[in-house]
């Protein structure tokens, strides 16, 4: 599916090739269109500039981690509104309260569920 | 005769450096060969990866290699209808067949490999024969069929693989990954391992509870607090601190006491993890009169259990060294910067 040029634009970080791959598949083939980054310097600077609809965010990445990323979002006015999904390997709930309480709005566990990620995707764009 | 000895010296060695050249030109053309494959199949098997009722392609030999390691690495990523269509494939394509028929192969690396593969495949039928290749007969082929079985995720692969963890047959590690891959669902697997004949065995278990399970574990955790094993009885108050079981503090404050200066350091610790306010006076007591381990574990566990009191207790006659180290700990770390 091609999305179309006023399709809700997403920004998806993560700095794993295979995964990015795997998640700009998925939400382009569900009408979205994405814009990438491999790191977190990267990720803000894209999100400043194009102001994502929403962004998927890897915890780990280099440069800045994605709990750094989300707090950094939160701190701009152009980007303090922006929707974050976070996904992260780890698995001790402290994790997820850390996202939680830099600012995300949802989190994901790897290996993830690319039909998950599209359910939440579609309920924060729904919601915001 | 010399002139002929350093011809035949000079021609060796630029003999040697064209089968070099040669050799690292084959590498770095196999390697374009392979990227070129990659970037043209990638699509394909996104679309297995994602779209119901993809055909599956036709391809070249060469092609199927490099197609099968893709949908590989990409298994280990996803989980739900994505992941069950990639074990669709290896299925249907006979590769799960063949990798199982591979782990009886005389060559160990060719075994290890079929082990390691079988992980990514995530078919059901690999299991039976995953579980058998923990007792090969090479450590690197029981390692990669432990770390199979957690990316398989059937809970029927916790007790063989604590087993052979018991056993000393594989790694730690990578058997407590793959149990841990599991989640929550192997904790009723491990369950009936604490009463186990081999106190490893318990141990493993009662480690792995901890990490996995939750406060409707205690009781059974408790119960492994009298275990006839000191290293049963350490990794259950150790456990039972981590999952935070509030009614587990009777049991610990007798843990407190053990013959063990060990398990007493851990029934320490749990207690400062638990938090409950009645532990203040006995770890106080094992923090002032105990020996190095437990004395300095509940020093460090009435830090964290009442940090306001510490440095009234640390300033008491008779306090000793480990309630002023504490404290000390304490207000430095109250003093850096966040």
């Amino acid at each position: 599916m091609n999305a179309g040029t006023d399709a809700p634009l997403i920004l998806a970080a993560d700095d794993d090739e295979i995964i990015l791959g795997l998640v700009v598949y998925r939400l382009e083939h569900s009408g979205y269109r994405v814009i990438t980054a491999h790191d977190g310097e990267e990720a803000v600077r894209r999100a400043r500039a194009e102001r994502p609809a929403l962004a998927v965010i890897d915890v780990m990445m280099p440069k800045l981690d994605g709990y750094e990323v989300t707090r950094l979002l939160r701190a701009h006015e152009e980007t303090k509104d922006i929707p974050v999904i976070l996904l992260t390997a780890r698995v001790q709930e402290a994790d997820v309260d850390r996202g939680f309480e830099a600012g995300a709005d949802d989190y994901l566990r790897k290996p993830f569920s690319p039909q998950e990620l599209r359910s939440r995707v579609q309920a924060l764009l729904g919601r915001s | 005769m010399a002139a002929l000895l350093l011809g035949i010296v000079v021609l060796g060695f630029a003999g040697t450096i064209g089968l070099l050249v040669i050799t690292a030109e084959r590498v770095l053309i196999g390697r374009r060969e392979e990227q070129s494959a990659i970037r043209r199949l990638t699509p394909a098997a996104l679309a297995v990866v994602f779209e119901d009722g993809t055909e599956f392609p036709v391809l070249s030999r060469p092609d199927a290699l490099v197609f099968a390691a893709l949908l590989g690495e990409f298994s280990a990523q996803v989980q739900g209808a994505s992941h069950d269509r990639i074990t669709q494939y290896f299925e249907a394509q006979g590769h799960v067949r063949a990798a199982i028929a591979e782990l009886s192969s005389r060559r160990p690396w060719r075994r290890a490999v079929a082990a390691y593969a079988l992980g990514d495949m995530g078919s059901p039928a690999s299991v039976g024969p995953l579980v058998a290749a923990l007792d090969d007969e090479r450590r690197d082929v029981r390692s990669a069929a432990a770390r199979s079985l957690g990316q398989l995720g059937k809970p029927e692969a916790v007790e063989p693989l604590v087993r052979a963890l018991s056993s000393g047959q594989i790694p730690r590690g990578v058997v407590c990954r793959s149990v841990l891959l599991l989640g929550e669902q192997a904790v009723p697997r491990l369950l009936p391992l604490l009463t186990h004949a081999e106190p490893e065995v318990r141990a493993v278990s009662a480690e792995l509870i901890g990490l996995l399970g939750g406060a409707r574990e205690a009781q059974q955790l408790l119960a492994r607090l009298r275990d006839t094993s000191a290293a049963v009885r350490g990794r259950a108050a150790i456990a039972l601190g981590r999952l935070g079981a509030s009614d587990a503090y009777s049991g610990l404050d007798g843990t407190l006491r053990d013959r063990a200066p060990a398990v007493r350091a851990a029934a320490a610790e749990a207690l400062g993890l638990i938090g409950n306010a009645a532990a203040f006076a006995p770890l106080r007591e094992v923090a002032r009169t105990d020996l190095f381990e437990p004395a300095r574990a509940a020093a460090y566990a009435l830090g964290r259990l009442a940090p306001d009191l510490l440095e009234a207790a640390a300033s008491e006659p008779g306090a000793g060294r480990f309630l002023r180290e504490a404290a000390d700990t304490a207000a430095l770390r109250a003093r850096a910067p966040a």
